[in-house]
């Protein structure tokens, strides 16, 4: 059952490969096909055939409708379809090791998010992933804030920092996973105030803005975006923001940057493109420019902004350069917090 | 009466022919999201979200209401007709539905199933239309110690549901709760029972495992009987509808099941389910059918599909006047509204009041139109049993397999739903049910999580479980049952025996 799926698949592929119609073709090209796949392909002729688009989410995420969103502006400047396949799993390793595993023929690309450099930092992946693969385009930044509820006592991130003095290891703050964003920014924070605050660890974003809306959990440090309509609401305070600058959005430009306030943390988080590394130069070139036609388009800045992200766009070369200096800065700050000790020790 | 006003408006918005055409793609493409395991409403949605761009906002919201309700809807048809339930709010439709449709009922079952819907629909629109500023902030007072206490009580109230011996049943639920733990640590992150595979990393997809207990556990039995399998009675179109004592029973189970679904759509995560566990329960206890129960009771499913469809409904509650989505369904609906520019929350109803009382409108117009679209296929759908069981059961397969690896797009989930089917087939084979191990295995992890967070929560102490008021009163009610449970255990036992009672020791 399995074997003749398989082998139904790889006749679709091939034939769709080289486009042909009749029967003794496609029987011929059965026998040619590793010859024409082993031919360099040329920038002229990319793509002949439809891109699959590895989603290491399910479908319906905000990564994976971010990856509609911009796919449909890219088929249609390559004029071939681009197909999303989603494959969840394993805190997005699952679709990043099948994204490594793919041939670099620029007919398999897929989303990336900032936790392909971390998990190479864990030692719980298979790839080290900022290595294996190669940079296409990023297409968000979303700098985490750390927010509490309105009624907390709390107005200012020095309030909630003295409260953690007086009283330590009495606030609990929630996170979406160990050693994600959300536990990092404030466990750098903790460390550079000198205080002693608790994660509690939720499934989801959603749940845990529940939690936190609810007056449950008195702190945490999550996306701008899933924030936004409950500052404007009045239910959540933003403390302070661990981006590098502060945000242009009026709701948050007066929210101050960790580093501002004296404390050395600032983690963001990314949303991009990438593709196996090892891709013929033309055919790079080519998705770089295609990318950039596409983020540089104002119905998919609006969709991405609609959404809530910002549409910060790097070309591949900016990406890279990212994903190398992150990697550099991140194993410091892991180890500096101990997070890395932490996450280690639990997986021996 | 201004919202009664503004509700008027939003059907003369939601009745113009663009909107009943856009109403009906929806609940159509929902109907058959929901019947297609794995398929589901998250892939529907997400699929037509970039295709929507093109389209007025309202339309596509209504688009996207009407997938959001038809996909309820819909997962009861393969449960009912082929033991296969689509996810986890039709799991105990397959107990008594298949149950039923064994008997020549399945028409009757799907009947029920959609009339139950419609009603359970209609009566969450209502109360969210009258209600929702209140209650939705009754959402919020829900805190990990509070989910910790309802999944403590569902668990005590549900692991007596198979009507087997509280010794198998028990032992069912451990596995369950045993197979549960497989995953990551919730507290720690610590990877655990995984032998360092990515496969299980994720811990055992609850849907996958139910795929297979109940889908390929089916197939496997059918293809063991051989030539003594058999198909059910053929009988005539007019017998496919209820018959009057049928409907008749089935109207309390109906609003009961309506009652409970609405309450517990209220309460943040997998609602739905949890919903048609304790429909199930409560009808297995109270029903006037309670004694036909595992032999195909319509109480069975009247109850449960309601519970699912009014949870599914409650859930936009919060949805709408807070902007949080208290499940996956409403997750995709809030990506999709705000795609289009619409943030759903406190300040909807003020600030688009025209979307707001359009879409709840659209929702009734849906609503009705599902009724009309699902009680004629109710005979066609019904008839697909009149195919030989050499050809059914491998589609079966076929069906199972494919909405496993739609889950995920993973080949190694298919091993797991075969595995799975094995071993559903060899307990149902040995007089165990597999429903305690499904109940463990969706509750367990549930338990462990808001167990951990409530502890961190309080530094370690019990006994905020039992002086938050909420939570107290269930674990109250959970150690009630559990006495309760035993008292009639002992009654039973000792009571009928008195000789033997007086010569125990107490």
């Amino acid at each position: 059952m399995i074997t003749t799926h398989n082998d139904k698949n790889v006749i679709r592929e091939r034939h769709m490969q080289n486009q042909l119609r009749t029967r003794r073709m496609a029987l011929a090209a059965l026998c040619l096909a590793p010859l024409f796949a082993a031919l360099p392909a040329s920038a002229q002729s990319y793509p002949q055939r439809p891109i699959r688009v590895i989603v290491p989410f399910p479908a319906g995420g905000s990564t994976d409708i971010m990856g509609r969103i911009l796919t449909k502006a890219v088929e249609t400047r390559l004029g071939k379809p681009l197909i999303i396949e989603n494959k969840p799993g394993a805190g997005t390793m699952t679709g990043l090791n099948e994204l490594v595993g793919a041939r670099p023929d620029g007919y398999t690309i897929g989303m990336v998010t900032s936790t392909m450099v971390l998990q190479p930092l864990y030692g719980g992946s298979r790839h080290d992933y900022p290595n294996a693969l190669q940079p296409i385009a990023q297409v968000t930044v979303t700098p985490p804030v750390l927010v509490t509820g309105s009624d907390t006592p709390w107005k200012t991130a020095k309030d909630l920092i003295d409260d953690a003095k007086a009283h330590p290891r009495k606030i609990k703050y929630g996170i979406t996973g160990f050693g994600n964003s959300s536990h990092i920014g404030p466990t750098q924070l903790a460390r550079a105030a000198g205080i002693e605050i608790e994660p509690v660890s939720f499934d989801g974003g959603g749940v845990l803005l529940t939690a936190l809306l609810g007056g449950h959990i008195a702190v945490s440090a999550g996306s701008t975006v899933d924030y936004k309509p409950h500052i404007e609401a009045g239910k959540l305070r933003p403390l302070l923001s661990f981006g590098a600058t502060r945000s242009e959005d009026p709701l948050y430009k007066d929210v101050p940057t960790a580093k501002e306030l004296g404390y050395d943390a600032e983690i963001v988080s990314w949303t991009g493109v990438a593709a196996p590394k090892g891709l013929p130069a033309d055919i790079a070139a080519r998705l770089d420019e295609v990318f950039a036609a596409a983020m540089a388009d104002p119905e998919v800045k609006d969709a991405i902004a609609k959404l809530g992200s910002e549409p910060v766009y790097l070309n591949a070369a900016g990406f890279g350069a990212r994903w190398a200096s992150e990697t550099a800065k991140l194993r410091q700050v892991v180890a500096e917090t101990g997070i890395l000790e932490l996450v280690k020790s639990q997986r021996r | 009466m201004t919202s009664f006003h503004a509700l008027l408006e939003g059907f003369q918005l939601a009745v113009t022919p663009g909107n009943l055409v856009a109403a009906g793609v929806g609940v159509l493409l929902g109907t058959f999201a929901g019947m297609l395991p794995g398929l589901g409403i998250s892939g529907t949605i997400a699929l037509l979200i970039p295709i929507s761009f093109g389209l007025d906002p309202f339309t596509a919201l209504v688009i996207f209401g009407g997938i959001y309700y038809g996909a309820a809807y819909g997962g009861s048809t393969t449960s009912i007709l082929l033991n296969v339930p689509g996810e986890g709010a039709s799991v105990v439709t397959c107990v008594e539905g298949y149950a039923m449709a064994r008997r020549g009922r399945a028409g009757a079952a799907l009947s029920v199933a959609a009339l139950g819907s419609f009603f359970a629909g209609m009566l969450g629109l209502v109360g969210l239309v009258l209600f929702a500023p209140t209650i939705a902030g009754w959402a919020l007072a829900f805190g990990p110690q509070e989910y910790f206490c309802i999944a403590v009580l569902a668990l005590v109230v549900l692991s007596g549901i198979s009507g087997q011996s509280m010794v198998q049943s028990g032992l069912m639920v451990v596995v369950g709760v045993m197979l549960g733990t497989i995953g990551i640590d919730p507290m720690t992150g610590v990877e655990r029972f995984t032998m360092s595979s990515d496969i299980l990393l994720d811990g055992v997809s609850f849907i996958i495992v139910v795929m297979g207990v109940y889908g390929m556990a089916e197939v496997l039995q059918t293809a063991a009987d051989g030539d003594s399998a058999v198909s059910p009675p053929r009988i005539a179109f007019r017998d496919l509808y209820p018959t009057r004592e049928e409907l008749s029973r089935s109207i309390p189970a109906i609003f009961r099941g309506s009652v409970i679904g609405f309450l517990i759509g209220l309460v943040p995560g997998p609602s739905g389910t949890i919903s048609t566990f304790l429909s199930y329960a409560v009808e297995k206890r109270f029903s006037r059918g309670r004694d036909q129960f595992g032999s195909g009771a319509i109480e069975g499913v009247a109850g449960p599909e309601s519970a699912n469809n009014g949870a599914d409904t409650s859930t936009l509650i919060p949805l709408l006047s807070l902007g949080l989505p208290f499940n996956a369904g409403a997750a995709l609906l809030l990506s999709g509204f705000l795609i289009h520019g619409i943030t759903p929350g406190p300040n909807l109803v003020s600030t688009r009041p025209d979307l707001f009382w359009g879409l709840v409108a659209s929702l009734v117009v849906g609503n009705v139109m599902l009724l009309v679209i699902n009680l004629p296929f109710v005979g066609v759908f019904a008839s697909l049993l009149r195919i030989p069981l050499g050809i059914l059961m491998p589609l079966v397969a076929v069906i199972v397999l494919s909405g496993t690896y739609f889950i995920g797009n993973n080949l190694s989930d298919l091993w797991l739903a075969i595995a799975f089917g094995v071993l559903g087939w060899v307990l149902k084979g040995t007089g165990y049910s597999v429903a305690p191990l499904i109940i463990g295995l969706f509750l367990g992890p549930l338990i462990e999580k808001g167990f951990i967070q409530s502890m961190v929560l309080a530094d370690g102490s019990l006994v905020t479980l039992m002086s938050r008021p909420f939570s107290g009163i269930m674990l109250g009610a959970a150690a009630l049952f559990i006495v309760i449970r035993i008292g009639l255990e002992l009654r039973r036992r000792f009571g009928s025996a008195p000789l033997e009672a007086a010569s125990a020791p107490r």
